[in-house]
């Protein structure tokens, strides 16, 4: 069943170069007890887009009037502050990249954890604390009912995170977003955040998005994956059908320059070029630049519109467009 | 034919204060008793977790950290050093010789510098040149083989890209014409469809000019890639050294074993990564007596708790640990 349905998000910044184009016609959905994967490079908009669901994009971004993010049929870009509250921390709930930024470093967690489930639930703090402790517990940080009284420099970067997890937890969201949540952390503490993740998905039937520059992650986390380029949707699909059989040639070529443990003779290929300033935004295709099948005359004029290949799976490529 | 780099018993300790005025100071060990021999224009690939020492005994080898204990000594073509008892004078060909790539291509390029100065600051500094135009053609020279646009050296990094500035630091530390480089986390920052240029170049330079490099990395991946040969480190200890494809194929050692299955596949239909290691890295202050990596080792028997393993020649491994079967 659907849970989020994203239409036609379109975001410019306002900057001292004029208004840039961040977002273009972004349209995706998030299923319950669904993992999707955004995958992408810096600059890509994958944070943008999880931001935009909760509105917490800088001040100067500007959403397009026909821009939808539907939840239970209203669209929430039409919402102020106040209405926002729910979904900023209870309806939705996010995970940072970073869980020594984003704890506060002079209030301890628990405390932290506690003012949030106030914001949401009418709860006394006796039975707030034991919520969050409970919420620490079921993340495996042992003994939480002592270490919820800490401070967050005194937890290890991969107690950090698991506490971070169990705060946006410790709400019974809806919807998950994860941005890059284990970017930070070793290979064997990554395996266990992610384990955790895909557990309590399974459990609880809530719906994330998981946004990470690892497509390797992703293979072994997502249901579909979306693949984001200059702030466009150029492929989404099934894990398998996004991984196995990639169509965009951004998504080839990505591939390609992915080290890879398993085939470790592989020849890296590196993709030629940079991604464009977003001032630089060219006419047509956004790939074209660094596109191996770049068609002269038709790359550089048209945006190529959203097709699909096959069942669920689109791509944005003129090569597809016969 | 004896080793280009060969690390005996090396110990390297950091200090933790004292607790009080009237307490000794107390130290612990980063690095300890670290045996490795390197050979001439090998790419070692050094990797473990945050905290397992990779950067100490990297920054160790360099001369940039001193050690207490055991010796480091370089078979450089012009003649050998031996790093515990350098003079001043051999300290300044030593740094010639060596050099770092660091991480982070933002923060480690000044930004008053322009790019031409950046690259020409270990020339001026080691005094290697003789007129300012010869400086400029060393600095042209290196720059064209990183790939950098000549047209565009009196810049400033801020006018780059991550990339760029990645093959800028590369150009600076490679100016000197070193024959050993520690590159630690040298692509960590990047993407990868940049990284993969950044491992290609780093590739061709090695291997025109002979390098010898240490490529200290927590990403398995790159490593498998990269390197000829893998060290594992865990907490201070090199616990398996073996040739890439041993390391990769026929891991030894339970911790690199467990390593290896963190790794994600990127083959949606082989999920990998359920069997991981639990815990994580003991504190470097609580080292245990015996196998280091006793607390999260599947193997683990009363042995593992006494008696400390030393690496030993296994197939075709160096590994340290007392459950070896084949």
């Amino acid at each position: 069943m659907t849970l989020v349905k994203i239409e036609n998000l379109k975001i410019h910044f306002d900057t001292d170069e004029g208004q840039l184009l961040a977002l273009d016609d972004v349209s995706f959905n998030v299923d319950q007890g669904e993992i999707l994967g955004i995958a992408g490079e810096s600059g890509s908009g994958k944070s943008i887009t999880a931001k935009s669901l909760m509105q917490l994009n800088d001040e100067n971004a500007i959403y397009d009037q026909n821009s939808k993010v539907l939840y239970e049929n209203q669209n929430l870009l039409e919402f102020d502050d106040e209405k926002m509250i729910p979904y900023r921390g209870k309806i939705f709930s996010m995970v940072f990249q970073e869980p020594m930024a984003s704890f506060a470093p002079a209030i301890r967690i628990g405390d932290q954890m506690i003012e949030q489930l106030q914001i949401h639930e009418q709860l006394s703090d006796e039975a707030a604390r034991q919520r969050s402790i409970e919420a620490l517990t079921s993340v495996g940080i042992p003994n939480a009912k002592n270490l919820i009284d800490q401070y967050s420099y005194e937890f290890s970067g991969g107690m950090r995170q698991r506490a971070m997890i169990a705060m946006a937890l410790s709400t019974n969201p809806k919807l998950l977003i994860a941005d890059e949540p284990t970017t930070a952390l070793d290979v064997t503490i990554q395996a266990q955040i992610i384990n955790l993740i895909k557990k309590e998905v399974q459990n609880r039937n809530m719906g994330v998005i998981f946004i990470t520059h690892d497509l390797a992650l992703l293979a072994q986390t997502a249901d579909r994956i979306l693949i984001m380029y200059m702030g466009k949707i150029v492929e989404s699909g099934t894990v398998f059908q996004v991984l196995t059989n990639p169509q965009h040639p951004y998504t080839k070529a990505l591939i390609e320059s992915s080290p890879n443990i398993e085939n470790f003779q592989k020849k890296l290929l590196p993709i030629g070029g940079e991604v464009p300033l977003l001032k630089d935004r060219p006419q047509g295709c956004v790939f074209q630049n660094r596109c191996s099948q770049f068609i002269n005359n038709k790359c550089d004029k048209d945006s190529p519109l959203i097709k699909e290949i096959e069942d669920n799976h689109f791509i944005s490529c003129h090569l597809h467009h016969e | 034919m004896s080793s280009f780099i060969k690390v005996n018993n090396l110990d390297v300790q950091y200090s933790r204060g004292r607790r009080s005025l009237f307490e000794k100071e107390e130290f612990f060990k980063a690095v300890d008793n670290v045996n490795l021999s390197i050979n001439k224009g090998k790419i070692v690939g050094l990797v473990g977790e945050s905290g397992s020492g990779k950067s100490t005994l990297g920054r160790a080898l360099l001369g940039a950290k001193e050690f207490h204990h055991g010796s480091i000594h370089y078979n450089f073509e012009e003649g050998s050093i031996d790093l515990s008892n350098l003079s001043k004078k051999n300290l300044r060909d030593f740094r010639s010789k060596v050099q770092l790539i660091f991480q982070d291509p933002y923060n480690s390029l000044s930004p008053r510098m322009t790019v031409r100065d950046i690259i020409a600051e270990p020339l001026e500094a080691l005094g290697m040149t003789k007129s300012k135009s010869e400086t400029d053609n060393r600095v042209i020279e290196i720059a064209q083989k990183c790939q950098l646009n000549i047209n565009h050296l009196n810049r400033f990094p801020h006018s780059f890209s991550g990339g760029q500035r990645q093959r800028i630091s590369i150009a600076r530390s490679l100016v000197a014409q070193p024959e050993f480089i520690v590159a630690d986390e040298s692509v960590a920052a990047l993407d990868v469809s940049i990284q993969a240029g950044i491992l290609q170049l780093l590739k061709s330079i090695q291997n025109e000019m002979g390098l010898t490099i240490m490529f200290i990395s927590h990403d398995l991946s790159v490593i498998s890639n990269f390197c000829d040969e893998v060290a594992v480190m865990y907490l201070g200890k090199i616990v398996e050294y073996a040739p890439k494809n041993e390391i990769f194929l026929k891991p030894k050692h339970p911790y690199t074993q467990a390593l290896l299955n963190a790794v994600p596949s990127i083959n949606p239909h082989k999920k990998n990564i359920q069997k991981t290691l639990e815990g994580e890295i003991p504190s470097i202050y609580d080292r245990p007596q015996g196998c280091v990596f006793q607390s999260r080792c599947s193997k683990v028997t009363d042995q593992c708790r006494q008696n400390e393993p030393s690496l030993k020649k296994f197939h075709n491994h160096e590994v340290a640990c007392i459950n070896l079967d084949d």
